[in-house]
């Protein structure tokens, strides 16, 4: 599955802070079992979670990491794709509902 | 109702009365200090105590639920809190806290009533952790206040913290450390960290660990340190990001209230910004209080 074609929201239920280069997420949680779970997201992390909003465009977001980060495009890309995998599997980002036309 | 007592936490008043014909029973002498003390306080909740049976809790939404001890349900705008008693099917107590967290009343079931004496009706302070702790974790979140599980301790008019989880080394550390010279003790459990006017200042607190040290002192807050176990002592300078991935999860946080989740990472990071942040290493034997006077100077 090529998670950079899906498109994803941020999970409401987290609070998020921004300090130095890292985002520090903190689920909002109803049961102990989940507490003390925080999520450290690093400068590139951080950055796809704030242009999360611009994944209609997964090329040109893919396109802004290479610029931002120098790296290559096939490096931003792989990098977007694997940012994307993980987030969704730690359930921080939601596959977007599709409505029906 | 009759004002029974009041209980002042780092500047927080919890203004308790009582039934007519009541008295309360006070039997923890960690508190002692800490209860109608002359202490300044500029907060205050104030908590009716009620031998009323408890509101219906069953239908409401579950906020939270510790698994062990208490659970949290919405109930209108306010909020209630029950501790179940584990080995039968009923409850030590129940409150009900106001939305804006500035009162409370205090639903004590039958086993909070002392037997056997006569005279006015003996009811075993409710007012007490955790039922203390939870309203303090309420109203200092919407007042710049962080209960940390940190070892505090002051020397003149400053002081730091320790921070770790249980079985960290708080209660050891301060053990060997309250005994330099000019160093007190405020608590080797819980501390808390109030923001007052630009200005974070370190209070100790009732809840103390297995060292009993629970001291109704307040002072500035130098520097804070997480505790990691080694074989040698060294003071790590830390960055805010490392710091602040370490104070949360020893933060005492209403994990399942955005507003008070939010307010309270807000306080947290401001916290690692402001205060100078270390690691601190340190062998579990009296040479590491060596350490004091790096954290303190």
């Amino acid at each position: 599955m090529e998670h950079k074609n899906t498109p994803f929201q941020r999970n409401p239920e987290l609070a998020a802070r921004m300090i130095g280069d890292e985002l520090i997420l903190v689920p909002i949680k109803g049961q102990l079992a989940q507490l003390q779970q925080i999520y450290v997201l690093n400068e590139v992390g951080a950055f796809i979670w704030e242009h999360l909003d611009e994944m209609k465009d997964p090329a040109g977001l893919s396109d802004q990491l290479a610029t931002v980060f120098e790296v290559d495009p096939e490096e931003a890309e792989a990098d977007l794709e694997g940012y994307l995998r993980e987030l969704s599997a730690q359930g921080l980002l939601l596959p977007v509902e599709m409505k029906a036309p | 109702m009759n004002h029974a007592f009041d209980l002042k936490i780092a500047g927080l008043r919890l203004s308790v009365d009582c039934p007519p014909n009541t008295r309360i029973v006070h039997y923890n002498p960690l508190y002692r200090d800490f209860i109608d003390s002359a202490a300044a306080s500029d907060l205050e909740i104030r908590v009716e105590i009620s031998l009323e049976s408890e509101p219906e809790y069953r239908g409401l939404p579950l906020l939270f639920d510790t698994g062990e001890t208490w659970k949290a349900y919405r109930i209108g705008e306010d909020i209630l809190l029950r501790l179940p008693n584990p080995a039968e099917a009923g409850y030590f107590w129940t409150f009900r806290l106001k939305g804006d967290f500035s009162a409370a009343t205090v639903y004590c079931s039958p086993l909070m009533i002392e037997d056997g004496v006569e005279g006015p009706v003996g009811i075993i302070n409710p007012v007490h952790y955790p039922l203390d702790q939870l309203l303090a974790m309420f109203h200092f979140s919407i007042h710049r206040g962080l209960i940390v599980h940190a070892a505090g301790i002051a020397r003149k008019e400053a002081g730091i913290f320790c921070a770790g989880r249980s079985g960290a080394g708080k209660t050891t550390l301060m053990r060997q450390w309250r005994d330099a010279p000019g160093i007190r003790g405020l608590s080797d459990d819980r501390i808390i960290v109030r923001e007052i006017e630009g200005v974070f200042r370190l209070f100790g607190t009732p809840w103390a660990g297995d060292g009993k040290i629970a001291a109704p002192d307040e002072v500035g807050l130098r520097a804070m340190a997480f505790i990691h176990h080694s074989e040698e002592n060294r003071l790590e300078p830390i960055a805010p990001g490392l710091a602040l991935q370490q104070l949360l999860p020893t933060s005492s946080i209403l994990w399942f209230h955005r507003g008070a989740l939010e307010r309270s990472l807000a306080l947290a990071h401001d916290l690692v910004e402001k205060i100078p942040c270390f690691n601190i290493h340190c062998k579990p034997d009296p040479s590491a209080i060596e350490l004091i006077d790096q954290l303190l100077d």
